[in-house]
């Protein structure tokens, strides 16, 4: 019998199920596939996919600072609202506009909290988010499994990017608790000061601006944390010039787009003990701040 | 849209069915598929560059039929001018105008003249060499009565833009495939499964030995002033792999494609690393391009040069690689790479063994230390003068020898990335391995002599499974796109 078009294109499509279950089950196995340069955001996005994340009135948003300094268990017991924390290592305030102009109309949320630092003005954007926000809702929610063919990555560098990256752990909530014992503290990042302000500091300012202007457009509450800072790094001499000018930036940008600032740069209160370095709060900092947060905000998230 | 990506897998798999199903009771039909995926697919690369491959077609297209409906020969070969010096003129404009217009002021400048040469901000077109090498066979094969001019217009313009083979070939004759264009395609599914074996076993080659292969010899070669001697010959070793792995997987997957079109494309590649001698390692490596100038440039100049016995040869030889060199690009580094390899030939010619040819026996055979030390020989020969083709320049390509030939080339072996180049390396063995058991077939993977399906399919999906796992991330281009 002679074999035709039909028998060869069913059989070619045969031949490629087992390698549709084989991305099926690495999705699985949580061997998500490498979307783009954070393995945070990648792992992230596969988490709030299997959760199906819907419809969070409360979203959290920005680099580390939010992830580590907000403890989600308590802020969900306390509002008792749909609430979700997106943040990312490293994220800039032009990532996080990028971000927000996706999920705000995934999931219209009534109030955005991003907690900062100086960290979050110091980088260009970063273009590898795009591989993510450029690909189709449908294939997001409901096809993840073809970012593995989309942006290929053998299943070798996978597993080493897992391997690597073995100690993320984010809670149902996508935030992250810094606990690192003392004996395991990188001592060199105790001090380690971060070069600020950089040459992209002003462009990330615009970026700033545009998110506070893109949320009162959206009519969304933003609320704007200045977040705590290790007391050694403001004795520095010339340190206080540079953070109030700072400071200063951020409030009349907040103010000028009728959103909420606060600054929590207090070193009464986050005393060294609370930080993992110059800037993060470890996990009992993170209580801390957000019982603060709890104060301020009462008033305002209803 | 490189054979390896997502976007062409997509485009192919449409493409496939549209031909086979919706277009396959019609030759007209067929062609002008072909014609209409050639140029989306070339267009997916960069649009403005589809006008010149257009222009180029039409012009060589009505030159063959004027050649050929010519009586005279002097006009005959007045219009196989005007086409040599629209192809080659292109070629020189997109490919080597500024290198010359650099070179020359140099030039001047070292006489102690002040040249400033107009430098211009020019893209190469993708697939120009290999394009404007086929429209110039076709119009020399027509001026020597060789074949009958195309006169069907889509046959041609297929000819010319047949997607498979247009960014890196093969260098088709238009006597090999015009003829498959001028007769309606019935599928063959033999030939679809074999294509399809080629696919796997070139994207085998391409994803997981060159890619990995390229990003230890990158490095190499970026830090070659740093690197010990040792890791230095290791780099050129392991970038002579790569560059075969590349080109030969490239051609694998090419001519695949074209099987799957139901088109038999001209061979590129036959297992050099088995050539026991340089002239036999050239009669392996890229067929395609090496036979055309040994017929368009090797043969003619042999046959005037005949007066003056071995020195007439050895002239021909060398002008011809030199040429090949050349066709490479724009550098010093090329010309000098092809003008090595002429020389290489020397002793051949001298001795008078080039014409000779040994046929390589199947399957298995007795170890002979003879031969494999001559397979050695020829491929460390290969790899040091491949140091040259790989270097940005001369004075590169000098310092990487000097690095090689010093004293660090006994110190222990440094490897940049180890992640990337250790596992490969089995993969290599594998590569040669299964090349070395299948060398009288026209690819590794034509394993109908296995007669029980389940050990075939076993085969795929290990080869599958390791181009899923231990492919390169990041993807580099095919390193003949640039030629």
């Amino acid at each position: 019998m002679k074999r035709g078009f039909n028998f060869f294109a069913l059989k070619s499509l045969l031949f490629m199920i087992p390698v549709v279950i084989g991305f099926v089950i690495l999705y699985g196995l949580d061997l998500t596939p490498i979307i783009t340069d954070s393995a945070l955001f990648d792992h992230k996005v596969a988490a709030m996919q299997k959760q199906k994340v819907k419809g969070v009135k409360i979203m959290a948003i920005g680099s580390s600072i939010t992830l580590y300094s907000i403890n989600s268990a308590m802020l969900v017991q306390h509002y008792r609202m749909p609430y979700y924390n997106f943040s990312c290592w490293r994220l800039q305030m032009s990532d996080i506009l990028a971000q927000l102009k996706v999920y705000v109309p995934e999931h219209h949320p009534e109030y955005v909290i991003i907690c900062s630092s100086l960290g979050d003005f110091r980088f260009g954007a970063d273009s590898s988010f795009l591989n993510y926000f450029n690909t189709s809702l449908f294939v997001r929610q409901w096809l993840p499994e073809l970012f593995y063919v989309q942006h290929y990555s053998s299943v070798w560098e996978i597993m080493h990017r897992m391997h690597s990256n073995k100690h993320i752990a984010i809670d149902h909530w996508g935030g992250m608790e810094l606990t690192i014992p003392l004996q395991e503290r990188d001592w060199k990042a105790w001090n380690e000061r971060w070069p600020f302000p950089t040459d992209k500091t002003s462009g990330q300012y615009r970026a700033m601006d545009s998110v506070a202007a893109y949320l009162r457009d959206q009519n969304i509450r933003l609320i704007f944390i200045q977040a705590p800072i290790k007391a050694s790094y403001g004795s520095v001499p010339g340190t206080d010039r540079l953070l109030a000018a700072h400071f200063d930036t951020c409030r009349s940008i907040m103010e000028r787009n009728d959103a909420v600032y606060r600054n929590y740069y207090d070193t009464t209160i986050f005393t060294d003990t609370l930080f993992n370095d110059q800037y993060h709060l470890l996990t009992e900092g993170g209580r801390i701040f957000t019982k603060k947060l709890f104060n301020d905000l009462d008033t305002i998230i209803k | 849209m490189a054979f390896n990506s997502l976007s062409f897998a997509v485009f192919f798999c449409l493409f496939l069915f549209a031909y086979w199903r919706l277009v396959q009771k019609s030759l007209t039909l067929q062609n002008l598929l072909i014609l209409a995926g050639s140029y989306l697919f070339y267009a997916w690369w960069d649009w403005r560059f589809l006008f010149l491959l257009i222009g180029n077609t039409a012009l060589n297209f009505l030159l063959g039929i004027a050649i050929a409906d010519t009586k005279k020969e002097a006009d005959r070969s007045w219009l196989l001018a005007a086409g040599l010096i629209q192809g080659l003129g292109c070629l020189f404009f997109f490919k080597y105008y500024n290198f010359f217009a650099v070179s020359l002021s140099n030039c001047f400048s070292s006489l102690g003249f002040k040249a400033d040469m107009h430098t211009l901000n020019i893209i190469l077109p993708l697939g120009i060499s290999f394009y404007t090498f086929r429209t110039i066979s076709y119009l020399l094969d027509v001026k020597r009565n060789k074949i009958e001019p195309v006169r069907d217009w889509l046959a041609f313009f297929c000819y010319v833009a047949f997607f498979p083979c247009l960014t890196a070939g093969p260098i088709d004759r238009a006597g090999t495939l015009v003829p498959q264009l001028q007769v309606r395609r019935v599928f063959d599914y033999d030939q679809a499964s074999d294509g399809m074996r080629q696919i796997l076993w070139g994207l085998f080659k391409k994803v997981v030995i060159a890619d990995n292969c390229a990003i230890f010899t990158s490095d190499v070669f970026d830090q070659y002033k740093t690197l010990p001697g040792s890791s230095l010959l290791f780099g050129a070793l392991l970038f002579t792999i790569q560059l075969y792995a590349d080109f030969s997987g490239y051609s694998d997957m090419a001519i695949g494609i074209a099987s799957l079109l139901g088109f038999n494309v001209t061979r590129n590649f036959n297992y050099p690393f088995f050539a026991e001698n340089i002239v036999d390692y050239w009669r392996r490596w890229h067929i395609s391009l090496t036979t055309w100038l040994t017929d368009y440039v090797f043969t003619p100049l042999s046959i005037r040069f005949r007066d003056y016995g071995n020195g007439g040869l050895i002239a021909a030889i060398i002008i011809t690689f030199t040429a090949i060199g050349i066709w490479h690009g724009a550098n010093f580094t090329y010309a000098v790479y092809g003008f090595l390899n002429g020389c290489f030939y020397i002793p051949a010619i001298l001795s008078g063994t080039m014409f000779k040819r040994k046929k390589t026996a199947a399957g298995p055979t007795r170890f002979s230390i003879k031969a494999f030390s001559n397979r050695v020989g020829t491929f460390v020969l290969v790899s040091f003068s491949l140091i040259i083709f790989r270097a940005e320049s001369l004075g590169q390509a000098l310092g990487y020898y000097k690095g090689i030939f010093s004293t660090s080339l006994f110190s222990r072996l440094v490897i940049t990335e180890k992640r990337y180049t250790l596992a490969p390396l089995a993969f290599i063995l594998l590569m040669l391995s299964v090349e070395w058991w299948q060398r009288d077939k026209r690819h590794a993977l034509q394993i109908g002599f296995i007669k029980r399906f389940s050990v075939r399919a076993l085969i795929y999906f290990g080869l599958l499974a390791i181009v899923l796992v231990f492919s390169a991330t990041k993807n580099t281009d095919f390193i003949y796109f640039k030629f």
